[in-house]
């Protein structure tokens, strides 16, 4: 009797069939992930237009606060400036000859192709993820222009991602703070292989922490990290960020650090995308035959 | 009734929007409001348990398909949630806002919870007390101070369309 009525009930029964419909998509999407995609590509299709507009109104507004900013921040931030530009020129004369001794090198052992270019294309970033708890965004270049999945992002001079989404005129970028980000990086030194991994615990005290160095590698705090030769989606040589606190592990087998990455990810509006996958066809081949 | 759906979609779709781009730009503490949660909890105020249920769900996938990789677990979420803010509609009175906003905090907190559970508890990350310190506080805290307005807008919103229609055809 009080189950018959429990069933009578028009919202439980939309209650149950809605859950029911949740857990079917969640066991369909996740075994047709790729089949699904079209579908999240046309909503995407339908709400970035909109999304780019709205973020141009906004950052209009954004801008026109930042006018307003007091005089005296202005004033503090000019000495600041200017203690920093002495410092600047400093590092400056040191670099130049630094420039100077790496072309001796160069020049010594013939490796005048230097540092291989990479094709890039500029990207806008439209909108960030729509809660707290990733470390998503969205820019305005997708399949038209050439992007695809697994490309890596970057801005300035540092590694902001990877393309993990790609639509026809937008696609998603995983940032490299990400918690679920995991990328290879080495020491630009002395080439110690370490995994440097995103986390949104530490990210906010500016952070992320890199793990299992080897116990053996000459390090010291201040080392610019890399990404290594190892990994297959990141291409090699670019700069993530320095480390610091340097600490062994309790197993004394491996060491652990932070990692302060060179991007600022607060204030990020504009980023590179490299046009070129590091896994080259020759591999996909090879993997096809194993 | 089709009048009331086009109303929750046009909402969901705006507040969906400014979520993702104006809020951004006027963040507090690290933290964006999260404005699907009160439209959800504003529907199942305003008229109980089934719409809300079908808000959150409609809420849960829009969000799926812009983001998250597996379609169907925000909009678990957001379904339940709105399910269970629905039993606040026997308290319902047209004029006030305090309930309605402490509604909305709540369910933030309970949002909050069940996203840990599914996304990083499953993970393996324990330290739930600093999750709790640093999002799902502050986001309940600026979703509430941001609930005042948008709840006011909805609710106005939705007698003008919704209540008018019905009372004629009475």
């Amino acid at each position: 009797m009080k189950r018959r009525r429990r069933f009578n009930n028009p919202t439980r029964v939309t209650l149950i069939i809605c859950t029911l419909l949740c857990l079917i998509l969640i066991v369909v999407s996740f075994k047709y992930q790729n089949e699904i995609n079209p579908i999240k590509t046309s909503v995407g299709n339908f709400i970035k237009p909109m999304q780019s507009g709205v973020n141009s109104i906004g950052s209009h507004i954004y801008s026109a606060f930042d006018m307003l900013r007091s005089k005296n921040s202005l004033i503090k931030e000019n000495k600041e400036l200017k203690l920093q530009i002495e410092q600047i020129k400093d590092e400056n004369l040191s670099l130049i000859e630094d420039r100077n001794e790496l072309a001796n090198l160069r020049d010594l052992y013939k490796l005048d192709q230097g540092y291989r270019q990479y094709e890039k294309v500029a990207a806008r970033v439209v909108s960030r993820d729509n809660n707290n708890w990733y470390n998503m965004f969205t820019i305005d270049k997708g399949s038209k222009d050439g992007i695809k999945k697994d490309m890596n992002v970057i801005a300035g001079n540092g590694l902001v991602g990877i393309v993990a989404e790609v639509g026809t005129s937008y696609s998603k970028v995983r940032s490299i703070i990400d918690d679920n980000s995991y990328v290879s990086g080495m020491f630009a030194r002395t080439s110690d292989i370490c995994d440097v991994k995103g986390d949104l615990e530490t990210i906010n005290e500016g952070y992320i922490s890199v793990e299992r160095i080897s116990v053996d590698a000459e390090i010291e705090d201040g080392m610019e990290i890399v990404t290594s030769y190892v990994s297959d989606r990141y291409l090699e040589g670019i700069l993530i960020g320095y480390v610091n606190n340097i600490e062994k592990d309790a197993n004394n087998m491996t060491m652990t650090a932070r990692l302060t990455p060179v991007v600022n990810f607060d204030r990020l509006d504009t980023v590179l995308v490299i046009t070129e996958l590091k896994h080259s066809e020759e591999l996909e081949d090879m993997t096809q035959y194993d | 009734m089709i009048k009331k759906w086009i109303l929750t979609i046009f909402t969901i779709i705006i507040f969906y929007i400014l979520q993702t781009t104006l809020f951004q730009h006027i963040m507090l503490a690290h933290v964006v409001p999260n404005l699907l949660i009160i439209i959800t909890v504003s529907t199942g105020y305003i008229s109980g348990r089934r719409d809300a249920l079908i808000t959150g769900l409609l809420c849960g996938l829009i969000s799926d398909c812009i983001f998250g990789s597996l379609i169907g677990v925000h909009a678990l979420i957001y379904m339940l949630v709105g399910y269970l803010s629905g039993y606040t509609h026997y308290t319902y009175s047209d004029n006030d806002i305090l309930l309605p906003v402490l509604y909305i905090g709540v369910s933030d907190i309970i949002y909050g919870f069940m996203y840990y559970v599914f996304e990083f508890l499953l993970r393996g990350r324990l330290s739930f007390l600093f999750y709790l310190r640093t999002i799902i506080l502050p986001e309940a805290l600026y979703t509430i101070l941001v609930g005042i307005l948008f709840y006011r807008l909805y609710s106005v919103a939705y007698r003008f369309f919704v209540r008018k229609n019905s009372r004629e055809a009475i």
